[in-house]
């Protein structure tokens, strides 16, 4: 008698060949914390060799588990300090160049995005968190692979508006800076930001992390799909035991890759991110998960709900699965990269406000958002407010990753091809904020937050 | 305090699951004195089964030559999980963390005709892999055969043994798939 059923190993099979099962990413936490240096030129020579040094087998190990095991593993990464602490004091010329230096070593390690060019300014902004700040547009426009985060809010700390409204500003800028504002995609303006997410462009390597540290990202819509087709019209209860089941076994499998990268290399083993990441690829999207669920487009009302029992039972389904959960692990809810958000977008089904109460229940917030190119930065602004206070109030992680696309308008697209996929320009308000972000200063953490 | 034979004994195949099967038997005795060594050291030992000891296995020479640079960044070693394991987490950790599985199970489905447990077997013996468990059956009018294969004495490397089998795929108008057992211990067994 086999150890196995040949249902549970047709299972298997069907998930990694039919089901676009795969590993999304494993991402290298780096602590750069030791590169800080008053010299620039020291600084960069730091940076880059302990870069070099670290992630040198990352790639080809990586590769060779994915060959090794036939799991498909999509993505490597890099993530690292925020370098606002490790250049703190340096201009801004400076902080262009080690952005510049992270995107060579990028290069030349075989990886595609870094995550990192970042500052923590959630209770207030230091110097060296403006510079970096300030060199968020060039540093971006001038590489191909870094990605920046800045965190402005937490519940704990509340909303530090002044930071908001200048990351309206940045976002501008570098829209301006880029073709079709491309390099927005790798900006993330977060509240309540986790320090082991191993997903870009969010992912930084936190200050309390170890020197290095493996975390690993899961995907499988798709596979989440089938089964929540599979499953037919059960009640909620069932469907809720359904995608546990599922999330479980995807789990299993970013547990197991994990544990082998981090054995083979010798670095700890940090986080699995239970995340369900779509990307433009046929069935591998959660609106169609969403749709499945009984929704007859997205955005239609039912949605959040909808979203909300997806995004829990993906959580309970993964806890038990792995040793360590971490990350953001839910349910993203991109919009250019998951082909069923961009068609209930175009099909007027998806508004901005609706994607706004969805984050309040999804893993993370508004993300992948084409907004028209002449909206003001202080609208930009109040978005990125609106959507820190939906994190602050819950004690949640949000985010925005919004695109004003230069010279574009609502019922236009940016093209973006790969896994950026596709943006529909949507709709926002006509009315202004200006006056409400000309306030300027901090929005004091909520009773939620004084939990001690 | 001094440990029993037998007690020395349990150890070594605590630790030797531990480290899986490919480990050298010098890189074997190195880590059963270091940690004998260590529990010696202790004042009040207990059993061995409830003992905490410090496993360090030594890395470099365990894995791939190539890895060993890792260790030159400049952080301390504390890269090399250290920390202290007990008996029951070692059975455990060595469940979830052992890196060379050294069955795979291989699957072939298909119309049903004369030869494919021929040639499936046939490329298995020729890389000289053992099948250890088969099973063969109709699923929606498809035949499906599943082995489990240890591939340890294998004559060449995984991936050649995998590309061997698959080349079947078009000899019989098949699918042939080849995955690490693990997948299936990790996936469907807690």
């Amino acid at each position: 008698m086999l150890t196995y059923r040949p249902d549970e190993i047709l299972e298997t099979i069907h998930m990694t060949e039919v089901e676009h099962l795969d590993i999304r990413t494993v991402t290298m936490g780096i602590s750069l914390r030791d590169c800080s240096d008053p010299n620039p030129a020291t600084l960069l020579e730091k940076i880059r060799t302990k870069l070099l040094r670290t992630a040198e087998h990352h790639v080809r190990t990586v590769e060779d588990i994915s060959s090794e095991f036939g799991i498909p593993i999509a993505n490597k990464r890099i993530s690292v300090t925020p370098i606002a602490i490790v250049a703190d004091g340096h201009d801004i010329g400076t902080l262009i160049d080690v952005a510049r230096t992270l995107d060579n070593a990028a290069g030349e390690l075989g990886i595609d995005y870094l995550g990192g060019f970042g500052a923590l300014v959630q209770k207030g902004t230091t110097r060296g968190d403006q510079a970096l700040i300030d060199a968020i547009p060039d540093a971006l426009a001038a590489t191909q692979r870094i990605c920046s985060s800045v965190n402005v809010a937490s519940t704990k700390a509340g909303i530090n508006m002044d930071a908001v409204a200048r990351m309206g500003e940045v976002i501008k800028e570098l829209a301006e800076k880029t073709d079709q504002a491309v390099g927005c995609a790798r900006l993330v303006t977060f509240a309540n930001c986790v320090e082991d997410n191993p997903f870009i462009a969010g992912a930084f390597h936190g200050v309390s992390e170890p020197d290095v540290v493996i975390n690993v990202g899961i995907s499988g819509p798709g596979v989440v799909l089938n089964a929540v087709r599979a499953a037919g019209d059960c009640e909620f209860g069932i469907l809720a035991e359904v995608i546990k089941r599922t999330a479980f076994k995807v789990t299993r499998m970013g547990e197991m890759v994990g544990r082998k990268v981090s054995s083979r290399l010798g670095i700890p083993f940090g986080i699995v991110d239970l995340s369900l990441a779509p990307t433009p690829a046929e069935g591998d999207s959660v609106a169609a998960i969403l749709e499945a669920i009984g929704v007859e487009r997205v955005g239609c009302h039912g949605t959040t709900a909808a979203l909300m029992l997806l995004n829990d039972a993906v959580k309970k389904g993964g806890l038990m699965a792995s040793s360590y959960v971490g990350g953001l692990s839910g349910a993203f809810i991109p919009v250019s990269e998951d082909a069923g958000m961009i068609a209930a977008v175009e099909a007027g089904a998806l508004s901005l406000d609706k994607l706004e109460a969805m984050t309040s229940v999804c893993s993370v917030g508004l993300d992948m958002v084409a907004v028209p190119g002449n909206t003001p930065p202080s609208t930009i602004a109040a978005i990125l407010a609106d959507e820190c206070a939906i994190g602050v109030a819950n004690n949640k992680t949000t985010a925005v990753r919004i695109i004003p696309v230069t010279g574009k308008m609502v019922g236009q697209s940016a093209e973006y091809g790969g896994l950026l996929g596709t943006a529909p320009v949507m709709p926002i308000s006509r009315f202004s904020s200006s006056t409400f972000i000309a306030r300027g200063g901090r929005i004091p953490a909520p009773t939620g937050g004084i939990n001690n | 305090m001094a440990l029993t034979d037998f007690e020395i004994k349990q150890l070594t195949r605590m630790v030797a699951d531990r480290m899986g099967k490919s480990v050298s038997d010098a890189d074997l005795s190195t880590v059963v004195a270091q940690v004998t060594e260590s529990l010696q050291a202790k004042p009040n030992n207990p059993e061995i089964t409830g003992a905490t000891c410090e496993v360090s296995p030594p890395r470099q020479s365990s894995q791939p030559s190539h890895m060993a640079t890792v260790h030159d960044v400049q952080t301390p070693p504390t890269a090399t999980p250290t920390h202290a394991v007990n008996s029951e987490q070692l059975g455990l950790y060595q469940q979830i963390e052992q890196t060379d599985a050294s069955r795979v199970i291989v699957a072939a489905f298909g119309q049903n005709r004369p030869g494919i447990v021929a040639a499936v077997t046939r490329a298995l013996s020729e890389t000289a892999c053992n099948i250890e468990d088969m099973s063969q059956t109709i699923m929606q009018d498809v035949f499906t055969l599943i082995m489990l294969v240890d591939i340890s004495g294998a004559n060449t490397d995984f991936p050649t043994v995998r590309d061997r089998l698959t080349a079947i795929e078009s000899e019989l108008g098949m699918k042939v798939f080849v995955m690490h057992e693990d997948i299936f211990r990790y996936m469907h067994r807690i």
